[in-house]
């Protein structure tokens, strides 16, 4: 089953705004300042909105709530896990960014360690921890069109990814800021909508909701059981380091922080952004159960085998027509897509800024480098990457949204936040510590990952995994750590002072003289 | 001296370790829980005992968010008074 006319009409009338909101934003982009930071003119509460809405991926809504689908209560890690990792990088991180850089956080890292191996090394992570979240995205994006239109799961890819291109190497950050805006604005009051729609049926009753839940299972009392998301506490503990400390080595996120005039605005922005993740989470809860209830036992979108057409992946969209007919169901694949597009831009942007800002400008070329060199650089890498999303997208298509969201979490938390974190704080850190631990969790991360039971088994199709944890982030950070701190001691002894490009002091220091 | 800035700066500088410390603790804490199946989940009726589950949830998110709002207000509060002690 296919979506009527209106569900199509509502979806192209999404996709047309946020494409006149490119071609506007494309007039603001022609510096290096404007394209990567839309020049610090983004006013707080603007810049909280477009935080959410960097956050409130396809990993956020049709993730959460297939996990919900999939797994019942497990669900509720997710919706747990997204909201606690904007403590950390309120409190810890954002200021201090703010203060110190320009265009990426490799900036902050560079004032204070050798510029080169630092950019270098932040160049590589930041390009594997945007390419895995274009994975999901990609994945969230070609189910979705091919479920709209019908077409195949492959050209549905191809077209998500050559418009998210399109994005990028006309609009920059201005384009991906306003689109945030408008779809995180949009995507909240959708999932509110829902949300009073799904209670109102049930008397606005959640235990009624949970009950209609439990029923459409074999055995209702396994409905309140944990249904193996997780196969015990090592990746208990891996999932929810991941989700706290993620967020804080995110480098789509962390671009955020530059886009506001001051320190205190990018504290502001946090407070907005994270009061929005908070609320829509509580919406996901709601919704995820109420997926189980309407979608579980429901005869639409199945196939011969009746089977869920586009898997859990889909059920968040496929609730919306059992709440409101096709209307509502093409208000929520629209604002799905524009979600999808508009994070797949983000993480675009932020990985092609990496190549040619922190690779191209400063270690390629750190004398000769002109700005409207560095752009065209820039829009070169954000093609090529859109080209490997592309294959990505195929290669990972009947994988579960939500677990595929939370793999450069994990990236992300066991190497660009170690070294950001220490760099900070830690006045002994040297510039071979950070690399040598950001590398060794980078690595260490993703070799296992790749390993893993969902990835090896799952993705890949091999008979047995050759590690046991899908979420490694307990040894990965654990051992980034140590590897910095034992080789910024052992390079201390060398040198005596810890290496010539590195500055004994911590930013956090020198920041607040 | 021991001033009401200096009092507000020991406070952040508390709380900018604490709060993000105990969002840590706690979401360790119920991801642990609740994959090792926790009382809280296996009381009660269904519904019951789901809804408890997820009222430990909102609790956790409002907590986390309580503590972004506080470090906030806080911040701003130990900017203000320095600008008022140097003007």
């Amino acid at each position: 089953m296919t979506a009527g006319f209106t569900a199509i009409a509502i979806f192209f009338a999404f996709v047309l705004a946020t494409l006149v909101i490119t071609a506007w934003a494309s007039r603001r982009a022609r510096t290096a300042a404007q394209f990567y930071a839309a020049e610090g003119t983004v006013t707080p509460w603007q810049n909280g909105l477009a935080i959410a809405g960097d956050y409130l991926s396809a990993g956020s809504f049709l993730g959460s709530i297939s996990v919900f689908y999939s797994f019942g209560v497990d669900g509720l890690l997710y919706a747990v896990g997204a909201a606690a990792g904007w403590p950390v990088v309120t409190c810890l991180i954002a200021e201090r960014l703010r203060a110190l850089g320009q265009y990426t956080f490799s900036d902050v890292l560079a004032r204070r360690l050798g510029s080169r191996p630092v950019r270098t090394l932040t160049a590589v992570s930041t390009v594997f921890i945007c390419g895995s979240y274009l994975i999901s995205q990609m994945v969230g994006a070609g189910t979705l069109v091919q479920v709209l239109f019908g077409i195949p799961y492959d050209a549905a890819v191809v077209l998500v990814g050559a418009l998210m291109t399109t994005y990028v190497i006309f609009g920059g950050m201005v384009a991906t800021t306003w689109i945030q805006i408008v779809k995180a604005s949009i995507l909240l009051a959708a999932a509110l909508l829902m949300s009073v729609l799904l209670l109102h049926r049930f008397d606005y009753s959640f235990a009624a909701v949970a009950d209609a839940a439990a029923a459409t299972r074999a055995d209702p009392v396994s409905f309140r059981y944990p249904q193996g998301l997780l196969s015990g506490p090592i990746d208990a503990i891996g999932l929810a380091l991941a989700f706290a400390f993620g967020p804080g080595g995110m480098p789509h996120v962390l671009m955020r922080f530059f886009t506001v005039r001051d320190s205190r605005s990018a504290r502001d922005s946090l407070v907005y952004a994270s009061s929005l993740v908070v609320i829509f989470q509580i919406l996901m809860i709601v919704l995820g159960i109420g997926a189980v209830a309407l979608v579980n036992p429901g005869e639409h979108f199945r196939n011969e085998q009746g089977e869920l057409i586009g898997g859990a992946n889909m059920a968040a969209v496929y609730v919306s027509w059992y709440l409101g007919g096709n209307p509502l169901f093409g208000v929520v694949a629209a604002v799905t897509f524009a979600t999808i597009l508009a994070v797949v831009s983000g993480l675009t942007l932020a990985a092609a800024s990496a190549v040619s800002h922190d690779f191209y400008r400063h270690v390629l070329r750190p004398e000769g480098a002109t700005e409207r060199a560095e752009v065209r650089v820039s829009r070169v890498a954000a093609l090529l990457i859109g080209c490997i999303a592309i294959g990505a997208g195929i290669v990972f298509r009947n994988q579960n949204i939500g677990f595929l969201a939370t793999l450069p979490l994990v990236l992300a938390a066991s190497c660009n936040f170690p070294i950001l974190l220490l760099s900070i704080y830690w006045k002994r850190l040297t510039t071979a510590g950070a690399v040598a631990g950001g590398l060794t969790g980078l690595l260490l991360s993703t070799v296992l990952i790749v390993l893993g039971p969902k990835v090896w088994q799952g993705a890949l199709g091999h008979a047995k995994a050759l590690s046991p944890y899908d979420y490694p982030t307990i040894l990965s950070l654990g051992l980034a750590l140590t590897v910095a701190w034992l080789v910024s001691l052992r390079a201390r002894q060398v040198t005596g002072l810890g290496g010539a490009a590195a500055s004994p002091q911590p930013l956090a220091e020198s920041q607040s003289q | 001296m021991w001033t009401r800035l200096r009092s507000l700066i020991a406070l952040q500088r508390l709380l900018t370790w604490a709060l993000p410390g105990l969002t840590v603790a706690f979401t360790v804490t119920f991801f642990v829980m609740l994959v090792g199946a926790s009382p809280l989940l296996t009381r009660a009726s269904i519904g019951q005992s789901v809804s408890r589950g997820v009222l430990a949830a909102l609790a956790i998110l409002s907590s986390m968010l309580a503590s972004v709002w506080i470090y906030g207000r806080l911040t701003s509060a130990v900017e203000k008074r320095a600008a008022k002690d140097q003007g």
